[in-house]
């Protein structure tokens, strides 16, 4: 028999916001975080906009010891900032400028992913070192990059900068699925803790905003969004007419699952249950490609989450889509409809928002999932923005598109994420009623 | 507006035109990054260890070649001409030369393990000029390590102390055996950093010993070295091939033995030398140990 697994904390770290409160706030306003970066522009990219979380060195030092500032790329802060949060609003005691002090939490672990972690650093920091390597002495090529490079560019570096700040005695460490990372992180805690390996566990994404994350994709031309430089909010258009690409952007997502029984124990607040999650593969067979997902590997995804679940999918209230603003948008429509099996009249709410942060990578899943399980809790659907004219393709569910914000006391909220290698994961979320 | 860090602007100054004060001031400014407990930090002066988690900044072992690196930053030297220790050696010394950059060669910093530290490292590689007064109130390094080991035991004792209060049964017996080791241990500690005469003979008790392994090695590396001559006039290219990796193999490991014997000549020199602040220093933490002990006996009662 299956535990039963609740949410209890969230932490965002958003373009649009920074803290879940802000974040909230931003969604409900249909407000974007995405702008013009000068960078972007002088390095010539074809893209030149993106989602940066508005924070700055004072406002981090606020939260992180110096120290530690400086020993984190990008990604760690992010996570270390949304983990911390989620910490706090789940109820535990933390100082974070402090947190040595606080024992080790034997009972929670954490599974924070990044999709390609800490470029940041290696351009910075790196990169430039090994350049002067050839002049230096015998023996030290290496030495001024200082000792911290390792720990800021390990494929674990967001998972253990959490577990050394939150003290996780449980397993910490990081998946990695491309834009699948976050969803797939929430799954991937979720089988730990039905598996009984732990009682709570951290889960989620985070990935930094720096422009050699970002060139890979402005690259391949067709993949990032080139057309709205001058109209930087108006960029991401998830299912809208003029989607011509992603619109890059970084952050963190985190959200605390626990079981029922050890929530209930500790007397925290219950935000929704995680009822079902699943994560496959298309293969890359049958359509699917490094780049784009084999329809039929989505569809079962979701179809696994569905049945294992034992919903009906007419109470699913809302379809929080990765739906990130490029030509795969109507085909994921069409595997949404094919994996729900409802007439477009009954089709749910279904909204992207991406239309608002961009594709944060590797914190996307994560950070929409933060959104999912918001909605659920204070009764309210954000808006899925730059959508008023839609994709033709998908004209027929239109009416299932919320271009405002609306008060909706949601029961179910189906979440899910795919990622280059033609990965796939679905959370399926539902509210919490007290019992 | 991208994520950006804001980068401190490092201009270097003449050791030479700096009063160690100064010096130390910039040190512990420069090594404030590597601190990760920020209350600790705030109260550092010229004896606080770099590595000392009670007493000192939090600061990892991983980040002591970064603090060499930032005191190199910061200061300028005239001993910036570099000669070679032997003819066509890759080894070399710096000599009076052109200002320029704070060079510390390999193994120099092995005893520089608090700010003060740092500037006597400076002073006695002849960076900058000497300044008795101030070298007066910098604790040795013999007596950082000792009394940092004091400031571990206690810890650990405190420790222990808590979890026994937790405890019961077969778990609280166990704790308790190992408790009373550690008290045996600590009364150990305190009685002989108390007796300046035992301390100093077993500081040189352990240098002595150390000086025997460098010996040892350097006795072994001379077997070498004439089994070496022997074999090149013969023309056995597999036996020369097999002593030469033999040859440096113990020359690797009588650097590190070097080092160690550096390291532990100096505690010994040292030792012996106890001014009013090392002193104070001592009392200070045997007072300490001398209180947790009587907590951890109450423990044990």
């Amino acid at each position: 028999m299956r535990k039963r697994v609740v949410v209890t904390g969230l932490g965002a770290v958003a373009p649009n916001g920074v803290g879940v409160p802000a974040f909230r706030e931003a969604l409900k306003a249909g407000r974007s975080g995405i702008s013009r970066h000068e960078e972007l522009k002088e390095l010539n990219f074809a893209c030149q906009i993106g989602g940066i979380p508005p924070t700055d060195e004072d406002a981090i030092l606020k939260v992180l010891p110096e120290a530690d500032y400086h020993k984190m790329s990008e990604a760690m802060i992010y996570a270390v900032l949304a983990a911390v949060e989620c910490a706090k609003n789940s109820g535990a005691s933390l100082d974070s400028k402090n947190y040595q002090n606080s024992p080790v939490d034997w009972n929670s672990g954490a599974i924070m992913g990044c999709g390609i972690g800490g470029m940041d650093t290696i351009f910075q920091e790196l990169a430039p070192v090994m350049a002067e390597a050839k002049a230096q002495e015998p023996g030290r090529g290496t030495i001024p990059m200082g000792a911290d490079i390792v720990p800021k560019v390990m494929n674990s570096s967001v998972s253990v900068a959490v577990g050394r700040f939150l003290g996780l005695g449980g397993q910490t460490s990081s998946n990695s699925s491309a834009c699948n990372t976050g969803t797939e992180a929430i799954f991937e805690a979720w089988k730990h803790i039905q598996m009984g390996f732990a009682e709570s566990m951290y889960a989620g994404g985070a990935e930094g905003t720096h422009f050699g994350i970002w060139a890979g994709f402005d690259a391949m031309r067709d993949v990032l969004c080139s057309r709205f430089n001058e109209a930087p909010e108006k960029g991401s258009q998830p299912m809208g007419a003029g989607a011509c690409g992603f619109v890059p952007a970084g952050g963190a997502g985190v959200l605390r699952l626990e079981t029922l029984e050890s929530a209930q124990k500790r007397g925290a607040e219950i935000i929704c249950e995680l009822i079902s999650a699943f994560c496959n593969s298309g293969g890359q067979r049958d359509g699917g490609t490094m780049t784009f997902p084999n329809p039929d590997g989505v569809t079962r995804c979701i179809r696994r989450v569905i049945e294992d679940s034992g919903v009906s999918p007419d109470r699913i209230s809302l379809i929080n889509g990765h739906l990130t603003s490029t030509g795969a948008d109507p085909r994921e429509i069409a595997s949404w409809m094919k994996a729900l099996e409802l007439p477009p009249e009954k089709f749910p709410l279904i909204q992207s928002t991406k239309s608002m942060i961009g594709h944060c990578l590797g914190a996307a899943g994560a950070l929409e999932c933060v959104a999912a399980a918001d909605q659920l809790a204070n009764g309210y659907v954000h808006p899925s923005i730059n959508s008023d004219e839609i994709h033709p393709q998908i004209a027929k569910i239109g009416n299932s598109i919320p271009r405002q914000a609306r008060q909706a006391r949601l029961e179910y909220v189906i979440k899910a994420s795919f990622g280059f290698g033609d990965v796939n994961g679905c959370l399926l979320f539902k509210r919490w009623d007290g019992k | 507006m991208a994520f950006k860090r804001k980068e401190a602007t490092i201009e270097a100054t003449d050791l030479n035109a700096i009063t160690p004060e100064d010096a130390e001031k910039r040190i512990i400014a420069g090594v404030r990054k590597y601190a990760t407990n920020e209350a600790n930090w705030s109260q550092a002066d010229a004896n606080t260890p770099f590595l000392g988690h009670i007493i000192g900044m939090g600061i990892e072992s991983s980040n002591l070649a970064d603090i060499t690196m930032s005191i190199e930053r910061q200061f300028l030297t005239k001993k910036t001409k570099r000669v070679p220790l032997s003819e066509g050696s890759s080894e070399f010394k710096l000599e009076d030369g052109e200002l320029g950059k704070l060079r510390i060669l390999e193994g120099q910093d092995a005893t520089a393990a608090t700010p003060g530290l740092s500037i006597k490292m400076l002073v006695d590689l002849g960076h900058m000029p000497k300044n008795e007064a101030y070298l007066s109130k910098v604790v040795s390094f013999a007596y950082v390590t000792s009394v940092g080991e004091g400031y571990r035991t206690n810890d650990a004792l405190k420790k222990l102390v808590a979890r026994i209060e937790k405890l019961a049964g077969p778990e609280k017996d166990e704790a308790k055996a190992n408790l009373k080791a550690l008290c045996d241990q600590a009364k150990a500690y305190e009685a002989l950093i108390g007796d300046a005469a035992a301390f100093t003979a077993s500081r040189q008790k352990i240098s002595q010993n150390d000086k025997a392994a460098y010996d040892s090695l350097r006795q072994e590396l001379s077997v070498i070295e004439d089994k070496i001559k022997g074999v090149s006039a013969t023309n056995d290219a597999e036996r020369l091939a097999s002593l030469r990796a033999e040859e440096a193999e113990v020359r690797t490991r009588l650097r590190m033995s070097a080092q160690k014997l550096a390291v532990s000549s100096a505690v010994a020199r040292e030792a012996a030398e106890r001014t009013p602040v090392i002193q104070a220093k001592i009392e200070e933490i045997r007072a300490i140990v001398r209180q947790s002990l009587q907590e951890a006996e109450r423990a044990l009662a």
